[in-house]
């Protein structure tokens, strides 16, 4: 068999496997797009494959390269299961995706991309893989929402995709140029740091810098990554990126995501210390986040009763302040460089909502955090003094937020029975919502 | 193991150089860019146009948020490579220049995303807009190699 029969046959087997699965169900929403995505780039590339000549061998591998990447895609749909992950949670996000992730295309300035979601193995699964911008195979953008299967139950955890929701968002043209601008103007001409990859390296390998950091910096040494080629192996732009996504993570999703966003990166990371190629230091990141969160006034409880719920909110923060690193040298940024580059990104995230995380009234907070404490799903209705029930609706960021503030205050209460109420709330949310839209 | 490993080199100049002959024979006959499979062309050019508007090239695959790297991963230092988007860059601003005398970038590319627009549904082009279209889709599948 040629190489050209044989991709050939490649992509019969391709219709073949579409015929089996994506032709009929996938999902919630059904998968007849999917279906005629796949399709359509399948077709491409058999068109391309009779225009090939037998002998243009680069021709052939490039068309191979293709075959491959839309196997992977469709194998990878089609394993991608309800009950791996949650389905409640991921209907909001997807809310929240496809409000922002627009595009000029053929068909109009604002495109929403197509979304599916599966779950993989490994704490570390958590990504949205966003298709590239580069040339490719393919007519519309597919985002991939990745969770990890151990975690299923764990919702309270989730918000740690607003990160990814960056990613996401960055790889938007016209986006991509407006928060280019935003870190450009705010975080790197303002100075400090991150004015260039010289100054960051100069931070990493300041003489003060804490032990821990010293120490994984010898364990650098040792692969030959010294100051003057730390950005010969680590990627400038990529860490910068990460910085940006972390913001983004945190104004997209709030509180929610400042809990979860230290508890996962500690967890993989306890000394805070590390970093990677594309990833500054992780004690840098939660700091900032933390701080960023300060910031913005989420710690304040000056407007707040007293009783249970106030203590919990007091905890939340207290206990994140608690788990900053207390070495100045993790601080990447200066308050008025985070203040200034959360209010652009802030103006931009409110152009769609509901990208921009709104803070809900302490009342609404408060009789949702009641409810956990009768170990009640913490939804939007109540019943009034005339016996009658009255539903509200209420943003899924803030059922997290009061999950985690009870994690606080009802520490008898298990992780996981609090993951199972604020999951089932979010699901029961939606039909409360689904009745006040009248849908 | 995987049974092979292959450099995949990036080869967006040489997409970019078929996806623009397509994209000229479909102002000649305009019929064929009615077929779903078409389309796969015209969007990667539109992609193309709206990424050159912005500037946003930045499109480097990124890990997750957790990504753990364990101590049987290699460091690898990365080469000084020259971005992807370099030479496709030149050629569109030569192409613009060329076939678009005097007039600013946004404009043109204004004017050719209409243009792939138009052409995807099927709708009237009139000369003059295809003539440009055509010169500069021509200039790309030259240029590109």
């Amino acid at each position: 068999m040629s190489s050209k029969e044989f991709l050939r046959q490649e992509c019969k087997n391709i219709k073949d496997v579409l015929e089996e699965t994506l032709r009929f169900k996938y999902g919630l929403d059904g998968s007849k797009e999917f279906f005629e995505e796949c399709e359509t780039r399948r077709t491409f590339i058999e068109s391309e494959i009779n225009n090939v000549p037998e002998s243009d061998y680069s021709s052939l591998e490039d068309i191979g390269i293709n075959i491959n990447e839309l196997s992977g895609l469709i194998s990878r749909i089609e394993r991608s299961s309800l009950g791996e992950y949650s389905w409640p949670f991921v209907e909001e996000l997807k809310k929240i995706a496809i409000a922002v992730c627009r595009e000029s295309t053929l068909i109009g300035n604002d495109t929403p991309p197509k979304v599916y979601v599966l779950s993989d193995g490994g704490l570390d699964a958590y990504r949205i893989y966003t298709e590239p911008n580069r040339p490719r195979v393919s007519r519309r953008r597919i985002l991939t929402i990745v969770f990890p299967r151990t975690l299923k139950y764990f919702v309270l955890l989730h918000p740690i995709l607003g990160h990814e929701v960056g990613h996401a968002i960055w790889r938007c043209s016209k986006l991509q140029y407006e928060l280019k601008k935003i870190v450009q103007e705010e975080l790197i001409d303002s100075g400090g740091k991150f004015e260039s990859p010289a100054s960051t390296a100069s931070w990493i390998y300041d003489k003060n810098s804490p032990l821990a950091i010293k120490n994984y910096l010898s364990f650098l040494s040792k692969h030959g990554i010294n100051d003057a080629n730390l950005f010969h192996w680590a990627d400038w732009e990529a860490w910068k990126e990460e910085i940006l996504c972390d913001l983004i993570g945190l104004l997209s999703f709030g509180p929610s995501f400042v809990a979860a966003h230290c508890e996962l990166l500690y967890a993989l990371a306890p000394t805070g210390a590390s970093f990677g190629d594309e990833h500054p230091p992780v004690g840098s990141r939660i700091k900032m986040v933390i701080r960023a969160a300060n910031l913005l006034g989420y710690n304040d409880t000056s407007g707040l009763s007293d009783g249970d719920y106030k203590e919990g909110v007091n905890k939340f923060w207290t206990n994140l302040d608690a788990r900053k690193q207390d070495d100045p040298w993790y601080d990447i940024f200066s308050d008025q460089q985070l203040i200034s580059v959360m209010e652009r990104i802030s103006t931009l995230l409110g152009q769609y909502p509901p990208a921009l995380y709104q803070e809900t009234t302490p009342e609404v907070l408060s009789a949702l955090f009641n409810k956990v404490q009768k170990q009640v799903p913490p939804v939007g209705y109540e019943i009034n003094e005339d016996g009658l029930g009255i539903c509200k609706k209420v943003d899924f960021r803030n059922i997290l937020y009061v999950g985690w503030i009870a994690k606080q205050q009802i520490p008898d209460m298990p992780f996981l029975k609090l993951n199972q109420l604020c999951e089932y709330a979010i699901l029961q949310q939606r039909g409360i919502d689904i009745f006040l839209d009248g849908v | 193991m995987s049974i092979i490993s292959v450099y995949e080199a990036d080869k967006s100049d040489l997409m970019y150089k078929r996806f623009a002959s397509l994209a000229s024979s479909y102002l000649d006959m305009p019929e064929n860019a009615k077929s779903s499979t078409a389309q796969i062309p015209l969007e990667n050019l539109f992609r193309l146009l709206e990424m050159y508007k912005y500037d946003a090239f930045s499109d480097e695959s990124r890990t997750g948020i957790l990504a753990v790297k364990n101590n049987k991963d290699r460091i690898v230092m990365r080469s000084a490579s020259i971005p992807w988007q370099t030479k496709v860059v030149e050629v569109l601003d030569s192409a613009i220049s060329e076939i678009f005398k005097g007039t600013k970038k946004d404009e043109a590319v204004d004017d050719l995303e209409e243009t792939l627009r138009l052409l995807s549904s099927s709708n009237e082009i009139d000369d003059g807009r295809k003539r440009r279209a055509r010169g500069f889709f021509n200039k790309l599948a030259e240029e590109l190699a």
